[in-house]
C-alpha cells in the first residue's frame, strides 16, 4: 500500500514553490484549462523554471489537449494530536489573580474545628505553664495527654513528605527527545513526518491519496495507519475536513500527465493515551511530535499558514503580561 | 354396629346413659346406668356396654358483654382522629424537600460564629487599591481572550467551509459522505489535563469505602 502511495505522490517536487496562494483564481484557471503557471514577478524566473516553460511548450497539440483533461488529485492528510497530559504553567498574570483569590478565599472563611482545637490547646498550655510556675507539682494529672493538634499536623506533613509526584518535565524534556511522545507534558504536540513526496522528502501532516470507493475520512485513517503503524489508537474528530490546500504538479513530472496537482484535505484526530508511537514506513524519513512553534519553524512556511487555521492552540504561558502592564494584553490577539 | 349405636341413642334420649362429659373429649364413652345385677359399678362393667356418643361440634356461647354505645362511639372517634392525624403529617412530609447538606448551615457553627472569625488587619488603602486594579486588568485579560478565541474559531470555521466547498467542486458523493453524521463519535470525552503527569508504577493504597450519604 505504501507503495503504492510513494508512485502516486511521485514527481511533487517543486510542489513547495506552486502551493495555490488564491484557492478562487487557482480554481478558475483550471476550469479554462490555462495551466501556464506565470512567475510572479518578471526577471524572478530562475533558469530551471525557464527549462520547464520551454519544455512545456514544446509539447505536441495532443499532449496539451491531454493534459486540459486532466484533474486534480484527491489526498488526505491527518492531524494528529497528542492532547496536553499536565495543565500549562500559569503567566503572571495568572498567578498574581490566583494569589489574590487565594488571599480572599483565606480572609473571608471561617476557623475550621483543626485551627480552633489548635489554637484552644495552645490558650491551655499558656494557662497551664502559669499555673505550674506558682505550685510545680499540682500539673501532673494532664500526663498522659491525647494527640494534640500540632501532633496531629506532623503526622500529616510527615506522610505527605513519603508522596513525591512525578516530575512535570520529562527525561525526553531534558534529552529533547522529539521523537517521544513524552515530551512537553503541558503542551498539544502534532504529528509531522518527513515524507517522500516526489523526488524529495517534505516535512508534512501523514497524507496520502484516495482510492477510489472510499470517503475521504477513510483515507485519512488509511493512510496514518498505513505510514505511522498499525497498532496507534487515534480517535478522528468526525468526517469533515478542518483544512484544505493545494498545490501544482511540475509539469516535466509523470504524474503531471495524469493530474494537474493535488488537493489536499486535512482531518483532526486525538492520540489515545494508551496509544503506541509512530512505527515509519519506508515512506517516512523522520517524524517529530513538534509544538505548534516548532511545526512552524519545521514546515514550510506556505504550508503553515494552511495549517494554523485550523489549529486551535494558545499558548497563555508564554505571554509576558503582568498585573500592570496592560497594553500588552494585546498580543493576545495575535 | 349401625344397630347397637340406634339403640344406645334411643337410650340416651330418654336420659339412661352417663353423661359425656367426664369421659375424653372426642372419644365420649357412656356406660348404661342400669344393668343387669353385678355390673352396676364403673369398673366392673362389661366391655360391651361401652360406647361412641355422637361428637359435639360446638360450645355453648359465652355471654356477650354489653358495652356503652357513648363509649364505643368515643374509641371510634379516637382511632378516626389518630388516622386523620397520621395523614396530616405524611402530607406536611410530602412538602418539605431533601436537604442539601452543603447549602444547610449548622446551628451549632452559627452560634460559634464570634468564636470562629479569623481576627485580621484591615487591609491598607494601598492595598484595596491593587486589589481593584488586579481585578481591572485581570477583567481585561479574560476579555482579550475571549476575542482571540472567537478570532480562531471564525478563522477554523472558514477553514473548514473552504474545505468542504473545494471538496464539493471535485465530487459531489464525497461532499455528502463527509457531511453525513455516520462515524460521529459522540458523546466525546477527554480526560485531562492535571497539575502532575500520572505515576506508571504507583499503586494506590487499599482502603475501606463507606457510603455515608444518609437515605431520604
Amino acid at each position: 500500500m505504501s507503495f503504492m502511495i510513494a508512485q502516486s505522490t511521485q514527481h511533487a517536487r517543486i510542489w513547495i514553490a506552486s502551493i495555490a496562494c488564491t484557492c478562487r483564481t487557482s480554481s478558475r484557471s483550471y476550469q479554462t484549462g490555462k495551466v501556464l503557471r506565470m512567475p510572479r514577478k518578471p526577471g524572478a524566473e530562475t533558469a530551471k523554471a525557464l527549462e520547464v516553460r520551454q519544455r512545456a511548450l514544446q509539447m505536441t497539440e495532443a499532449q496539451n489537449a491531454d493534459l486540459h483533461m486532466r484533474k486534480w488529485q484527491l489526498i488526505s492528510a491527518v492531524c494528529l494530536e497528542r492532547p496536553p497530559v499536565v495543565s500549562a504553567p500559569l503567566n503572571e498574570m495568572e498567578r498574581s489573580f490566583a494569589a489574590l483569590l487565594d488571599k480572599q478565599e483565606f480572609e473571608t472563611s471561617w476557623l475550621s474545628d483543626h485551627e480552633l482545637t489548635k489554637l484552644q490547646e495552645a490558650g491551655k498550655a499558656k494557662r497551664k505553664k502559669k499555673q505550674q510556675d506558682a505550685e510545680e507539682d499540682v500539673a501532673q494529672e494532664d500526663a498522659a495527654v491525647k494527640e494534640t493538634a500540632q501532633d496531629l499536623e506532623d503526622k500529616w506533613n510527615e506522610n505527605f513528605q513519603k508522596f513525591a509526584p512525578a516530575d512535570r518535565t520529562t527525561e525526553a524534556d531534558q534529552r529533547n527527545d522529539v521523537k517521544s511522545l513524552n515530551r512537553k507534558l503541558d503542551r498539544k504536540l502534532y504529528l509531522v513526518v518527513n515524507q517522500q513526496l516526489g523526488d524529495a522528502p517534505q516535512w508534512v501532516f501523514p497524507q496520502g491519496p484516495w482510492q477510489n470507493g472510499e470517503s475521504m475520512r477513510q483515507t485519512a485513517e488509511r493512510v496514518l495507519h498505513a505510514h505511522c503503524g498499525e497498532t496507534m489508537k487515534c480517535s478522528f474528530l468526525g468526517s469533515v475536513p478542518f483544512g484544505f490546500c493545494k498545490y501544482k504538479y511540475p509539469v516535466e513530472s509523470d504524474i503531471a500527465k495524469e493530474f494537474y496537482g493535488a488537493k489536499v484535505f486535512f482531518f483532526k484526530a486525538l492520540l489515545n493515551r494508551n496509544s503506541a508511537n509512530v512505527t515509519p514506513s519506508e515512506d517516512i524519513k523522520d517524524f517529530k511530535w513538534a509544538t505548534r512553534e516548532e511545526l512552524e519553524q519545521t514546515v514550510i512556511p506556505k504550508y503553515f499558514n494552511r495549517i494554523e487555521r485550523f489549529m486551535y492552540e494558545f499558548n497563555y504561558a508564554s505571554l509576558r503580561v503582568n498585573e500592570t502592564d496592560h497594553d500588552t494584553l494585546f498580543k493576545l490577539r495575535y | 354396629m349401625n344397630a347397637l349405636r340406634n339403640i344406645f341413642q334411643r337410650l340416651g334420649a330418654s336420659g339412661l346413659l352417663l353423661s359425656p362429659r367426664n369421659c375424653p373429649s372426642n372419644l365420649n364413652v357412656a356406660t348404661r346406668a342400669a344393668e343387669p345385677a353385678g355390673s352396676t359399678s364403673f369398673h366392673n362393667a362389661a366391655t360391651n356396654n361401652f360406647w361412641m356418643t355422637s361428637p359435639l361440634c360446638a360450645e355453648p356461647l359465652k355471654k356477650k358483654k354489653r358495652i356503652d354505645p357513648a363509649v364505643l362511639k368515643a374509641r371510634e372517634e379516637r382511632k378516626k382522629r389518630r388516622l386523620e392525624k397520621t395523614i396530616r403529617q405524611l402530607a406536611k412530609n410530602a412538602q418539605k424537600l431533601k436537604p442539601i447538606d452543603e447549602m444547610v448551615v449548622s446551628k451549632k457553627l452559627l452560634q460559634e460564629e464570634g468564636l470562629r472569625k479569623r481576627k485580621l488587619q484591615p487591609l491598607g488603602e494601598e492595598e484595596e487599591d491593587r486589589r481593584a486594579l488586579l481585578s481591572k486588568s485581570w477583567t481585561r485579560y479574560k476579555g482579550y481572550q475571549y476575542l482571540a478565541e472567537q478570532d480562531k474559531l471564525t478563522t477554523m470555521m472558514l477553514s473548514q467551509q473552504t474545505a468542504l466547498r473545494e471538496l464539493r467542486a471535485e465530487s459531489e458523493d464525497l461532499f455528502q459522505q463527509a457531511v453525513s453524521l455516520e462515524g460521529l463519535s459522540l458523546p466525546f470525552t477527554l480526560k485531562g489535563p492535571v497539575f502532575t503527569p500520572p505515576k506508571p508504577d504507583y499503586v494506590s493504597p487499599d482502603g475501606d469505602y463507606v457510603d455515608i450519604s444518609r437515605k431520604w
